[in-house]
C-alpha cells in the first residue's frame, strides 16, 4: 500500500473514489493530515475528476426515448407475440422470422425452411418466395445473387451481406424505386452492422407503399471508394398479401 | 452501493428486445445510465459541437435500439455502446466536412470574419475544461490515447458514477483489477495535464 513512507498511487486513487476499507481510509487520512506532498497528489487526482465532469443538456434522453418509442411502435405493428428473441437464436438462423407464437410455430418453421431453400437455390432459379403479410423477415442479399428475390407484403428488413473485407467505417447508399421509377426509399450514410461476424447493411422497408409487383434496389458503397461501388443492383418481387 | 449494473444492463436489454410492455422505460433507464459517457465521447473524443452532438446522440440511441437484438453479449454493453457512439460521431464529422470545410469561415454582415466550425469546436471543448485553451486539445488527445482497458473503468467511475464493484460487473473484471486500471488511467492522465508525479 505504501511507497516508502507515502501511500502508493493506487491507494490514493482508491481514496479519491472512497473505495478504501475503513481501516486503510483512516490510515490515509492520518497521513494526509501531515503530508503536503500526498495532499498535492490527491488534489491532482481530484482535478482530473473535475476536468472529466460534464454537463449533459436536459431532455436529451427524453427526446431520444421518444424517437425510439416511435420506432418501437412501428416495429411492434409488424411483430406477433414473441416466443424467443433474436439474441437467443443462432446467427445462422437470424434471418428467419422472429415473431413466432406457439400456435403458428410449425407453419413458421416450414416457411423459414422454405425461405432457406429459396435463398440457397436463388442463384440458379428465379423462384418466388411466399410469406405471410406483416412478417419481419431478414433476407440475405449478396452481391451477384438472383435479383428476383422476395415476395412480401408489409414491413421487411433487408439484410445485405457485404463483401468480406468491408471496414467498420464503410458507408453505403440505398435506393429503392418502384416500376415507375418513383423513389420509395433513399438512404444515405448507412453503416455496416455486424451479424454473425459478417458485415451487413440492414434497412427496414415497407412494401405496402409499392405500386406494382417489382421494385428496383440499388446499393452503392460510398466510402471507402472502390473500383466497383455497386453492392447490389437488381429487381425485387413484391406482391400483395395472400397473392400467389 | 448500487445494484449490479451488468445484470441490470442485460436485464434491461432483455426487456427491450422482448418487447416488454415497459420496454421504453427500460430503454430510458439504459440510456440514462450511459448518457454522460455518450455525451463525453461525442463532444470530446470525436470533437463534435454541442449542436452536432445532440443530433448524434439521437442517432446513437436509434442505433443502439436497432442493434440490441443482435448484441451478442460477448463484450460489455458499455464497450459496445462506445463503438456505436464513436461510429455515429465520426459519421457526423464526415457530414460536417461535406457541408463546410473546417477552415471555411463565414463573413458577418459587417464584413468581419464570423465563427467557423473549428472555432465552435474549440470553444465547446474548452467550456468543459479548467485548463488553458492552448493545452485543451492536446490534453484530450492525450486522454483518448490512454489504453481503452484503463480508460473505460475510469470513465465509468467519473461519468457514470459506478463504484468499483459495479465497474467490475459491467466490464467483467476482477474487483482488484478495477482499482489498478483506474489508477493507471489517472497516472497517465496526470501526465496529460502536466501534473506528472515528481
Amino acid at each position: 500500500m505504501t511507497t516508502g513512507d507515502h501511500p502508493d498511487d493506487e491507494t490514493l486513487s482508491r481514496h479519491v473514489d472512497d473505495e478504501l476499507g475503513l481501516e486503510n481510509r483512516s490510515l490515509v487520512m492520518d497521513h494526509l493530515s501531515s503530508c503536503t506532498h500526498c495532499r498535492h497528489r490527491v488534489t491532482a487526482f481530484g482535478a482530473l475528476s473535475q476536468a472529466l465532469s460534464i454537463t449533459v443538456p436536459t431532455g436529451l434522453v427524453t427526446k431520444a426515448v421518444a424517437l425510439v418509442t416511435a420506432e418501437m411502435e412501428r416495429t411492434a405493428a409488424v411483430r406477433r407475440p414473441v416466443a424467443f428473441s433474436a439474441h437467443k437464436v443462432p446467427w445462422w438462423l437470424s434471418w428467419t422470422y422472429r415473431g413466432f407464437a406457439p400456435p403458428v410455430l410449425l407453419a413458421g418453421t416450414a416457411a423459414s425452411l422454405f425461405a432457406l431453400l429459396f435463398v440457397l437455390e436463388s442463384s440458379r432459379t428465379h423462384r418466388v418466395m411466399q410469406l405471410h403479410a406483416d412478417q419481419r423477415v431478414v433476407l440475405q442479399v449478396r452481391r451477384g445473387a438472383s435479383p428476383d428475390l422476395l415476395l412480401v407484403q408489409g414491413l421487411i428488413v433487408l439484410n445485405l451481406a457485404l463483401p468480406e473485407k468491408t471496414p467498420d467505417d464503410a458507408r453505403f447508399s440505398v435506393d429503392i424505386r418502384d416500376g415507375s421509377n418513383r423513389l420509395l426509399l433513399s438512404s444515405r450514410e448507412e453503416s455496416p452492422v455486424v451479424l454473425g461476424g459478417r458485415h451487413h447493411v440492414q434497412l427496414v422497408f415497407d412494401t405496402r407503399d409499392v405500386g406494382g409487383e417489382t421494385v428496383h434496389l440499388k446499393v452503392l458503397q460510398l466510402y471507402p471508394r472502390v473500383e466497383d461501388p455497386t453492392v447490389y443492383d437488381g429487381d425485387l418481387r413484391v406482391r400483395p398479401a395472400g397473392g400467389s | 452501493m448500487p445494484d449490479t449494473p451488468r445484470d441490470d444492463d442485460f436485464g434491461l436489454i432483455d426487456r427491450i428486445t422482448s418487447h416488454h410492455r415497459e420496454a421504453n422505460a427500460a430503454f430510458e433507464a439504459l440510456l440514462g445510465r450511459y448518457e454522460r459517457l455518450i455525451w463525453h465521447i461525442l463532444l470530446r473524443e470525436v470533437g463534435l459541437s454541442r449542436e452536432e452532438a445532440e443530433d448524434a446522440f439521437q442517432k446513437v440511441a436509434l442505433s443502439v435500439f436497432r442493434g440490441l437484438p443482435d448484441f451478442r453479449r460477448e463484450s460489455a454493453f458499455a464497450t459496445w455502446l462506445h463503438t456505436i457512439a464513436v461510429n455515429e460521431g465520426r459519421k457526423a464529422v464526415r457530414n460536417r466536412s461535406r457541408d463546410i470545410s473546417l477552415d471555411e469561415r463565414p463573413t458577418r454582415a459587417d464584413g468581419s470574419p464570423g465563427e467557423g466550425p473549428a472555432d465552435r469546436l474549440e470553444t465547446d471543448t474548452l467550456s468543459e475544461l479548467n485548463i488553458p485553451s492552448h493545452a485543451a486539445k492536446a490534453f484530450w488527445k492525450c486522454i483518448f490515447g490512454i489504453p481503452q482497458i484503463y480508460l473505460m473503468p475510469w470513465l465509468l467511475r467519473e461519468l457514470c458514477g459506478l463504484d468499483y464493484q459495479a465497474i467490475a460487473e459491467v466490464l467483467g473484471l476482477k474487483l482488484s483489477t478495477v482499482g489498478v486500471y483506474i489508477m493507471r488511467a489517472r497516472t497517465i492522465a496526470r501526465g496529460c495535464a502536466g501534473q506528472a508525479p515528481e
